[in-house]
């Protein structure tokens, strides 16, 4: 692997994952994924909405029982020792969980003492990782009155009050400007040389991607490829055209002559592979005056998905499926 | 930097197990305290109602049960009617607390926060008896706020009936706290704490014979001479009555029912309660 | 962290203090009426010695420590006696009234039928059946007792079939002194009588020894009765009360009319 000998990476094996499948009723929402994520690596999980990251993550997490399977976490198996791998474990959920009637040091503070840190540590450490996201002069604030960035910044000081080995975030930067992505970033990477720490990132920005060791790809629970971002576009990417037709007339007739090459975005774009050396010469001498607009890609993770899953990551739309998923994951009262 | 503490060695492992056990146990009720606390609207009413139901509604009714004509019996109890009333907003009190813990149930699960405790080491039982724990220690500082009026509704009260009030008040509040927990497990959209009140809290008190006497010296036949048969049906099966009843025996010495049956029934309810929440919090 | 704990305490030290203030409220005008009218009227039967006596001067326990009360509360007694009081054995008769007077004395019973419509101040005056006898003089069977039943209001007939169960030959007397009498006479060495009535005997004939019947054939307590609802005026009868029970006064009353706090009277 690249990425062998970097920087905070030791031999052991931070997450072990092997066959794991969770069902929603009749839908499987996770089928047999296996895979190791070694200590300190930083790995990524790609795939869209539904695709079952997070139920992944909330297995891994031990707030959700896989029907087959077992996973570790740093050694400790979710299922029967879920005590213990929690207190290894660090989360970063999507939807913030602080309590915002308490100030920010409560909120740590009660973090420090559920995962049994003792005293001086806990108080220690609570100063240090305020310290770390810029908070410390917040300190006594309460969290309401925080912005939605410094709530993201609060939540990944509190998953490393306690000893936290592997640091799980689901979608760390979603929702936030590129400055605090960017900080937020800045930070993760200062943990990994600072701690030996695992980080399992949840994202579907491609360019927080790239930065990853390694990556995974999964859609409709399954996982589809595992490697490093290079080894992935070497072995999945294609140049991509981006083109906007000037009227239906060309869309259409494009969609038949290209089949299942091209996929339509939700803004009205037609994406098409690229498969040979001459192919966007030609396309030119067709089309060039019938498209308003067109652009060309370099081979990118954003094109290892597509041709993967034979959609664009940026495909957003709440499927059927994913709805149901959604709703099982609620608890609604149909589904189990 | 090196902060990673030593493990895999069991006995490290029970040492953390105990520390994460009683520190989670500590946070997690003195996060219920601090809520409490910062919650104004909640510690307004916590003040206001005895105020409302022992100065203001025990003032003005008493003229209507006062005596008037030596011998005329109008209210069968040897008390005044403020006298008689001051336990049963005791009891009110712990109950608007103990159910709004549960409120906070339902907040935590819908802002997020219960996934926190969730992914922590804490076996679910700790949390639950944490928040059980600090609902109920916040419902019993509510519950003796009524105290501070004691004076005033001429109820004399001496340190021993404190006490064991204290310790009754207490179990009364466990007990409805763990009652509440059960009530938001079964609450998928929550639109507001009026639902508990006009569902739950109301009904409770009303039929409790917090505000009307069931006349002990008469017998259950005559009783259903005064009430009819379906009212008193209805407080004898509502298990607050005898928590009401313990309460008023403890502090102005007057029973309705068997003094022993008040403390069963609510250890009754504060084991039962717990029971059925902690399974129902394990299955989720 | 200083700034977000007072901000939490000061909430609670408002409204704490709200609470506060509002159970310092006048609950009612009970009190308020009596000062304002300068008088304080209590209704008493005619005689129910030595609580009442209708002599001007030892008018009787109750009524010389509520002439005290009054006294202390700088108004003025007003007696308001009622002859039919204790007579008559159903009370609505009386005629005792909220309108007539504001404490009930000379007779009140402290008991659970009379707090459903009184709130009543313990004097630990207690009256229940009491058996005097001469010195030597013991329970056989066939022998006479002399039985005086009073108007008490004690129960009469549990006493005769606890009487009658010792063996014992009941002479009825018709009054304290035809008692006493019987006893001088020798007619018979034992009595019985409620201990309130004994205490004329005992005063009459010195040396007899004194003990209480069982419980069980009734006890009561006396006091004094305030309507139920009347919170003021109760509170401060009861502080003066207790006032006068700690300054000696009380002790001066009991030893005046030859009553003890507790248990039958001394001879």
């Amino acid at each position: 692997m690249a990425v062998e000998g970097a920087v905070g990476i030791s031999a052991g094996i931070g997450v072990e994952v092997s066959g794991l499948t969770k069902r929603y009723g009749t839908v499987l929402a996770l089928d047999h994924v296996s895979f190791d994520v070694k200590a300190g690596e930083l790995f990524a999980l790609l795939g869209p909405n539904g695709a079952g990251k997070t139920t992944l993550l909330h297995i891994l997490c031990t707030i959700m029982t896989p029907d087959e399977g077992t996973a570790k976490i740093a050694g400790a198996d979710v299922v029967r020792q879920p005590l213990r791998a929690r207190r290894r474990l660090g989360v970063v959920f999507q939807e913030p969980s602080l309590d915002d009637r308490l100030t920010l040091y409560e909120n740590l503070d009660f973090h420090g003492l559920v995962y049994g840190v003792p005293a001086a540590l806990r108080h220690r450490r609570i100063d240090e990782m305020l310290a770390m996201v810029e908070l410390s002069e917040w300190r006594d604030r309460l969290v309401r009155t925080l912005s939605v960035g410094m709530k993201r910044r609060l939540e990944i000081a509190r998953a490393l009050i306690h000893d936290s080995r592997v640091l799980f975030l689901d979608e760390p930067t979603v929702g936030l400007d590129a400055q605090s992505r960017a900080r937020i970033w800045r930070y993760l990477h200062e943990l990994r040389l600072q701690r030996q720490l695992t980080l399992i990132v949840t994202t579907h920005y491609i360019e927080e991607v790239e930065q990853a060791d390694r990556v995974a790809i999964i859609d409709v629970g399954k996982l589809l490829a595992i490697d490093s971002p290079a080894a992935l576009k070497t072995a999945y990417g294609h140049e991509l055209l981006d083109v906007t037709p000037h009227d239906p007339a060309v869309e259409a007739e494009i969609l038949t002559r290209f089949g299942d090459r091209v996929t339509k975005g939700t803004d009205g774009a037609l994406t098409i592979k690229v498969e040979d050396a001459g192919f966007i010469e030609a396309f030119l001498a067709d089309y060039g005056s019938r498209i308003r607009s067109m652009s060309r890609k370099e081979p990118s993770l954003e094109s290892v998905f597509l041709s993967l899953t034979g959609r664009t990551i940026r495909d957003q739309g709440a499927t059927a499926r994913e709805r149901t998923l959604a709703f099982g994951k609620q608890g609604g009262e149909h589904t189990r | 930097m090196s902060m990673i503490t030593a493990d895999g060695e069991e006995e490290s492992e029970n040492i953390a197990l105990v520390r994460v056990v009683l520190g989670g146990l500590y946070a997690i009720w003195l996060r219920e305290v601090k809520r409490a606390i910062r919650d104004r609207g909640q510690l307004f009413g916590g003040f206001s109602r005895p105020i409302l139901w022992v100065v203001i509604m025990g003032v003005g009714l008493n003229p209507y049960f006062r005596g008037e004509v030596y011998g005329e019996v109008r209210f069968v109890v040897p008390y005044t009617y403020l006298q008689f009333i001051f336990p049963a907003v005791i009891a009110l009190n712990i109950l608007y607390t103990s159910v709004q813990a549960a409120v906070s149930v339902i907040w935590d699960r819908e802002f997020g926060f219960l996934r926190e405790v969730l992914v922590s080491p804490m076996p679910r039982s700790v949390i639950l008896l944490g928040k059980v724990l600090g609902g109920a220690t916040v419902a019993l500082f509510h519950g003796s706020l009524a105290l501070v009026l004691s004076y005033f509704a001429d109820v004399p009260i001496s340190p021993g009936d404190i006490l064991s009030g204290l310790g009754l008040m207490f179990l009364l509040a466990f007990g409805l706290t763990s009652l509440g927990v059960i009530i938001a497990n079964r609450i998928r959209s929550f639109e507001g704490f009026g639902v508990f009140s006009n569902a739950v809290i109301l009904p409770l008190y009303f039929t409790s014979s917090s505000v009307f006497p069931l006349d002990p010296a008469l017998t259950s036949a005559q009783t259903r001479v005064v009430y009819p048969e379906w009212l008193v049906r209805v407080v004898e099966l509502n298990p607050l009555t005898y928590a009401v009843d313990a309460l008023r025996g403890n502090f102005i010495h007057f029973y309705q029912f068997d003094p022993r049956l008040g403390p069963l029934v609510m250890a009754a309810m504060a084991v039962g309660f717990f029971t059925i929440a902690l399974i129902e919090f394990r299955r989720n | 962290m200083a700034r977000r704990l007072y901000s939490d305490l000061g909430a609670f030290a408002l409204l704490g203090s709200l609470l506060v203030g509002a159970s310092l409220l006048q609950p009612d005008t009970s009190l308020q009426l009596v000062e304002q009218a300068g008088v304080l009227r209590i209704c008493v039967p005619d005689s129910f010695p030595p609580l009442v006596t209708g002599v001007a001067a030892n008018p009787g326990f109750d009524v010389s420590v509520l002439e005290e009360i009054a006294k202390r509360m700088k108004v003025r007694l007003a007696l308001n006696v009622n002859t039919t009081m204790g007579r008559d054995f159903n009370p609505g008769n009386w005629r005792v009234t909220r309108a007539q007077c504001e404490v009930v004395a000379g007779g009140v019973l402290t008991s659970r039928t009379t707090k459903s419509f009184l709130e009543t101040i313990d004097t630990g005056i207690e009256n229940g059946w009491v058996q005097i006898a001469k010195s030597g003089a013991a329970i056989e069977p066939g022998k006479p007792v002399g039985v005086y039943p009073g108007f008490s209001g004690l129960d009469r007939l549990t006493l005769s079939t606890y009487l009658r169960e010792k063996g014992l030959r009941i002479v009825l007397a018709s009054s304290p002194e035809a008692l006493s009498q019987g006893l001088k006479t020798s007619q018979y060495d034992i009595a019985v009588a409620s201990s309130l009535d004994s205490l004329q005997t005992a005063n009459a004939l010195p040396g007899l020894t004194s003990t209480w019947l069982p419980e069980s054939l009734g006890r009561f307590a006396f006091g004094f009765g305030l309507w139920k609802g009347d919170v003021t005026l109760k509170r401060r009868i009861l502080s003066t009360y207790r006032q006068l029970e700690q300054d000696g006064f009380l002790d001066k009353q009991r030893q005046r009319y030859g009553l003890r706090a507790s248990g039958p009277a001394t001879f």
